[in-house]
C-alpha cells in the first residue's frame, strides 16, 4: 500500500505566531450585492502575487491589473484550494459549502447528476429576497446544466456567449481586419450588455448576487494568440517553467497563451468593476474573485492534487473588508457558501463543512489568523469516463497543511491520467485531453 | 517539491497526515472509504456513460 501514498515536504514557511481573532459582531445596515467572478480553469496565477513571491517567476509574468485591484481593496488569499480539481465537482462544492464527496452524484465529472437535497447558496438567496443572475458557465458539465443557480433560468446571456472563445473570436476579428482593441472592445460589450440586463431587471432596493462564469480560460485556445493578441513572448519563459513541466518551445508558447486568456478575463473583470463604480455600487458589493483549479492540460495542473492542480487565486473585496491585506491561512472555495450567506444574515446550514471566511475579512489584520485553520482536504474521483478501459475513476484524496501534502492513491494500480492507450490511438480520451504540452511532453520524454 | 514518503524519518508525520485524512474523510461521510468505495466503483460513478438527455444551455467543456 506504500505505493499508494505521495507525502512532500513543501517550502517550510516561518511559523507566524498565531493570533487570537477580535471578532466584531457589528450588525449590518443593510445587506450587500455580491459580484462573484469564477474563471473556468484559472489557476493560482496573479499579478498581486508577485511581488510577495519573487521566488515564483511565472507570477511575475502573468498580467492581472483589474484582479489585482480587487486584492488592494480588499484581501488576497495565499493560500486557497479547490474541494476537486475538475470542474464539476469542484463547484458543487462550492455552490454547496461542503466537501466534494458530500455531494453524492454531483461529485463527479461527466454523468454528474444535480442533487435537489444540497443546499446552493444562490438559491438560499433567491429565496431570501435577493435579485440573482448569471452568465455562462455555473454548474457544468451535468444535468441539469446550472441547477444550482436555477438551471437557466436566471441566466443573462441574450448579448450573446462570444467572450468564452476570446481567443477564436478576436483572432477571427483579426483576419477580417478589425484591429485588436476594436475586436476585444466589441467583445467586452457585447460580455458586459448582459450584467447590464440584469442590472436593469433589478427590482428598487433588492440586494443582488450575479455569478460571471466564463471559460475562455479553459482549452481550446488559439495556438500562439498569448504573443499575438497580449504580447506575451514564449520566449521569456525561458528558465522560469515549474520543474515539472518540460521547458521546451512548445510547452513554453502554450502557457503563453494560457496567460493571454487570463489577460482576457482580467479585461472581462475590469469591465464589470467599472459597471459597479458607474452605477454606484462598488461601496455596497463584495466582489470575490477565483477560478475552478490549476491549468488544463498541463502536467501536475487540472486532474492532479499537487498545488498546480488545487490551489486557486482568491481575491475578495467588499463594505467592512479592510484593504490592502494578505492572508496566509489555507482556507478552502467551500468557505465561500457559508461566507456569503453570513455577509447576508442568513443562516449557515448544518450541512455545510465549510466555515465563514468573515472573521478574517473583516479583521485589521494580515498573515495567518485563525489557528485553527491548519489543514484542507482536496480529492477526485471520476473526470472523464472512458480515459481508463475499464470506465474506472482515479480515486485519490489528499491533506495540505503549510508544510505537507498528503495524498492517498486509493487504487494506485490505476493510471492516474487515463490508460497509454488513448496517447497511442491519439483520441482525447483521458483526464488531460489532447494538446500541444502533453503532446510536446511526449515527444520531449 | 519533495516526495519524502518512503523517507523512514517522515514515517511520524505520515501516519499522523494519513489518521487525520481518514478522520475528515470518515465524520464526513465520504462514500469512498465506506465498504471498499462501492458507490465510486459501481455505475452511474463509475462504467459507461448513460445518456441523460439534452442539457443544451451550456457548451460543455
Amino acid at each position: 500500500m506504500l505505493s499508494g501514498f505521495f507525502l512532500c515536504r513543501t517550502l517550510r514557511t516561518s511559523l507566524a505566531l498565531a493570533t487570537i481573532l477580535s471578532l466584531s459582531f457589528s450588525c449590518l445596515a443593510q445587506q450587500p450585492n455580491f459580484l462573484f467572478l469564477f474563471a473556468d480553469d484559472w489557476g493560482r496565477y496573479a499579478s498581486a502575487y508577485a511581488k510577495l513571491e519573487p521566488n515564483e517567476p511565472l507570477q511575475g509574468l502573468v498580467r492581472t491589473p483589474n484582479i489585482d485591484r480587487i486584492a488592494q481593496r480588499g484581501v488576497l488569499f495565499r493560500k486557497a484550494f479547490v474541494s476537486a480539481p475538475s470542474c464539476t465537482p469542484c463547484r458543487s462544492a462550492l455552490l454547496s459549502g461542503q466537501h466534494f464527496w458530500r455531494t453524492k452524484e454531483a461529485s463527479i465529472l461527466q454523468g454528474a447528476k444535480w442533487e435537489p437535497s444540497l443546499p446552493a447558496f444562490p438559491l438560499l438567496l433567491h429565496e431570501a429576497g435577493y435579485h440573482i443572475g448569471e452568465s455562462f458557465k455555473v454548474w457544468s458539465p451535468g444535468s441539469p446544466v446550472d441547477a444550482p443557480y436555477g438551471a437557466g433560468k436566471f441566466a443573462y446571456e441574450k448579448s450573446g456567449r462570444r467572450w468564452n472563445d476570446f481567443s477564436e473570436n478576436a483572432t477571427e476579428m483579426l483576419r477580417q481586419g478589425i484591429p485588436f482593441e476594436e475586436a476585444k472592445q466589441t467583445l467586452l460589450d457585447e460580455m458586459a450588455s448582459n450584467f447590464d440586463q440584469f442590472l436593469g431587471d433589478r427590482p428598487e432596493g433588492k440586494p443582488f448576487c450575479y455569478w460571471f462564469g466564463p471559460t475562455n480560460v479553459h482549452r481550446q485556445w488559439v495556438q500562439g494568440s498569448g504573443k499575438r493578441l497580449w504580447g506575451f513572448d514564449p520566449e521569456e519563459f525561458k528558465g522560469k517553467l515549474p520543474a515539472f513541466l518540460p521547458d521546451v518551445p512548445i510547452v513554453r508558447e502554450d502557457l503563453a497563451d494560457y496567460f493571454g486568456e487570463i489577460a482576457a478575463y482580467d479585461a472581462a473583470v475590469g469591465m464589470l468593476l467599472a459597471r459597479l463604480e458607474s452605477s454606484g455600487l462598488a461601496d455596497s458589493t463584495m466582489v470575490i474573485v477565483s477560478g475552478d483549479h490549476g491549468p488544463p492540460g498541463f502536467p501536475h495542473g487540472k486532474c492532479n492534487l499537487y498545488d498546480f492542480g488545487t490551489s486557486v487565486t482568491l481575491a475578495i473585496c467588499g463594505p467592512q473588508i479592510p484593504a490592502d491585506r494578505t492572508i496566509d491561512d489555507l482556507v478552502s472555495l467551500t468557505d465561500i457558501a457559508p461566507t456569503i450567506l453570513e455577509s447576508a444574515g442568513l443562516p449557515i446550514p448544518e450541512s455545510m463543512t465549510g466555515t465563514s471566511l468573515l472573521p478574517m475579512l473583516r479583521s485589521e489584520r494580515s498573515g495567518k489568523l485563525d489557528p485553527n485553520r491548519t489543514a484542507i482536504f482536496v480529492g477526485r474521483e471520476r473526470h472523464v469516463e472512458s480515459a481508463r478501459a475499464d470506465f474506472s475513476p482515479y480515486p485519490q484524496r489528499a491533506i495540505r497543511t503549510d508544510e505537507h501534502l498528503l495524498i492517498i492513491n486509493f487504487r494506485p494500480e490505476r493510471w492516474p491520467l487515463g490508460d497509454p492507450y488513448g496517447f497511442i490511438r491519439g483520441l482525447m480520451a483521458n483526464d488531460l485531453g489532447w494538446n500541444s504540452t502533453t503532446s510536446g511532453a511526449i515527444r520531449n520524454r | 517539491m519533495t516526495n519524502v514518503a518512503q523517507d523512514p524519518r517522515y514515517q511520524k508525520i505520515r501516519i499522523e497526515l494519513e489518521d487525520r485524512l481518514i478522520k475528515e474523510l470518515t465524520a464526513t461521510g465520504d462514500p469512498r472509504v465506506e465498504l471498499e468505495g462501492q458507490f465510486y466503483e459501481t455505475p452511474p460513478m463509475s462504467g459507461p456513460l448513460v445518456q441523460q438527455g439534452p442539457q443544451s444551455k451550456v457548451k460543455q467543456r
